[in-house]
């Protein structure tokens, strides 16, 4: 697997938006997971939830530090994944697949965000 | 002055997150905090902890200011065994905590944090005679687990350490060059701390991973030692803290004298205005240092350490409490979690029975 998948968008937080369908999937990238440790909990908010582009829509907490996880689009939240917060280390060991957030139904488009290009050369940089 | 650890490329090579500590770069973690936790507590692991100050007292004089400047009896101390010990301001503040081992009749080796060497050195000096630091004379390599007697033994067979009592020391021949081993740890699991002299220790430190030992960073020595209550300076101690408040008084020593005592005693007799206590989450999440702790609605302590018991898997907090106030061992708190309550019950530390 790509530490970078070219199938979806990035924020400079370290997360990833992925258009599927209607809604957009949520998740925070390799990196991310990797800097925080392992991943003991995390904290999403219900089906329903207004979130607002670049404002908290959750936290995930390692042994090390919590962390806010910010969201890359407004919208409604459609669903939160239920796995992650039973087996947070999901997260960790696939966090572009069965380790997603939240999945958001947007009232506007992604934007501000970067693709897999801009985004690995944020991290060669950092 | 830039310390560096003579493992350092070793850990580089084994991949860890290094992470600074007092002026040194160490191991924050390898693989995972929680892999490594969980093999120290079922089987074998080794740390570095080189950053740990050294600082010899030598000499009658020596041996009188060390004696002024540490809470326990470290002239009646045996040669051969080590103490933990406090060193006080003159209100009773808590400037370290330390180790002090006993190694010949005018000889003693302190061990203190590493951001507080300076510290301690200068509370000694106080007392008319300045230590000796001997940051690169050793690295200093914790071996802890239930296998480590056997992880030690096949890399040093005969030497005698797993012999050694708890608190006891021994000379150690390390690949040559000589050494000490103590009967010493922090993680509540049976172990080692072995000094290494810097020429040998990257030798030594692959020895014991060869038989058994697995890396373990200072994120999973921070779980280990929360799990069994133990204080770390700058959470449960501080100059703001006295001993007594942070359950230490077993390591006064009352009938000898020393820097702070008059103000400790006047604690003693008082009784400290704080007290520590445990919690147990039973809901998810992680408590950490500052979150208020909460009885109902009432503020009954704040959380100084905090973070996820591995072995337990739930999140684990000590707080300051008004002793006025203390909650009861089985009574519901909750601790306040950026505006998210976790509730949980107060225990009497350690979290885990060894």
């Amino acid at each position: 697997m790509s530490e970078v998948p070219d199938d979806r968008q990035y924020s400079k937080e370290h997360e990833w938006a992925k258009e599927d369908g209607s809604r957009i999937l949520v998740g925070i990238t390799h990196f991310a997971q990797d800097q925080l440790g392992d991943v003991v909990f995390v904290g999403l908010p219900d089906a329903g939830t207004e979130v607002e582009a670049g404002k908290p829509l959750g936290e995930v907490e390692s042994t090390k530090s919590v962390s806010d996880i910010y969201s890359p689009v407004s919208g409604k939240v459609g669903e939160k994944n239920a796995a992650v917060e039973a087996t947070p280390e999901l997260v960790n060991r696939d966090p572009y697949g069965d380790g997603w957030l939240v999945s958001i139904e947007p009232s506007g488009s992604l934007e501000g965000l970067m693709d897999s290009a801009a985004y690995q050369k944020l991290l060669d940089e950092s | 002055m830039h310390k560096e650890t003579p493992l350092l490329a070793a850990h580089q090579q084994l991949g860890a997150k290094l992470t600074e500590f007092g002026g040194w770069d160490m191991p924050l973690q390898y693989e995972g905090i929680v892999a490594e936790h969980n093999a120290v507590r079922n089987d074998c692991g080794i740390f570095d902890v080189s950053h740990l100050g050294k600082l010899r007292v030598t000499g009658a004089d020596g041996g009188a200011a060390l004696q002024m400047a540490v809470t326990a009896d470290v002239e009646a101390l045996e040669i051969g065994r080590a103490k933990y010990a406090l060193v006080l301001t003159e209100d009773a503040g808590t400037i370290d905590d330390i180790f002090v081992y006993r190694i010949g009749p005018e000889e003693w080796l302190a061990v203190p944090n590493a951001s507080n060497v300076d510290a301690v050195a200068a509370a000694i000096s106080d007392q008319g005679y300045g230590p000796t630091d001997e940051w690169d004379r050793y690295a200093i390599l914790a071996v802890q687990g239930p296998n480590s007697f056997a992880v030690f033994e096949s890399v040093f067979p005969g030497s005698g350490a797993t012999e050694l009592k708890l608190h006891s020391w021994a000379v150690l021949d390390v690949f040559g060059a000589e050494g000490l081993v103590a009967r010493t740890g922090y993680t509540g699991e049976r172990g080692f701390e072995l000094y290494a002299p810097f020429e040998t220790a990257e030798r030594t430190f692959h020895a014991l991973i060869e038989a058994g030992a697995k890396p373990i960073g200072l994120g999973a020595r921070d779980t280990l030692r929360l799990e069994m209550g133990y204080a770390l300076y700058g959470h449960e101690l501080s100059l703001e803290t006295n001993p007594i408040e942070a359950g230490l008084s077993w390591a006064i020593a009352w009938d000898s004298e020393f820097r702070g005592k008059a103000a400790l005693v006047k604690v003693k007799e008082g009784g400290p205005t704080r007290k520590l206590f445990g919690v147990r989450c039973a809901d998810r999440g992680v408590p950490r240092q500052g979150y208020a702790v909460l009885r109902g609605d009432d503020h009954v302590g704040e959380v100084c350490s905090g973070n996820f018991s591995p072995t337990l898997g739930t999140g684990i907090a000590l707080a300051f409490g008004d002793a006025s106030a203390m909650p009861e061992p089985g009574e519901k708190v909750a601790i306040e979690a950026r505006g998210r309550r976790i509730e949980g019950d107060i225990v009497k530390p350690p979290f885990i029975k060894q």
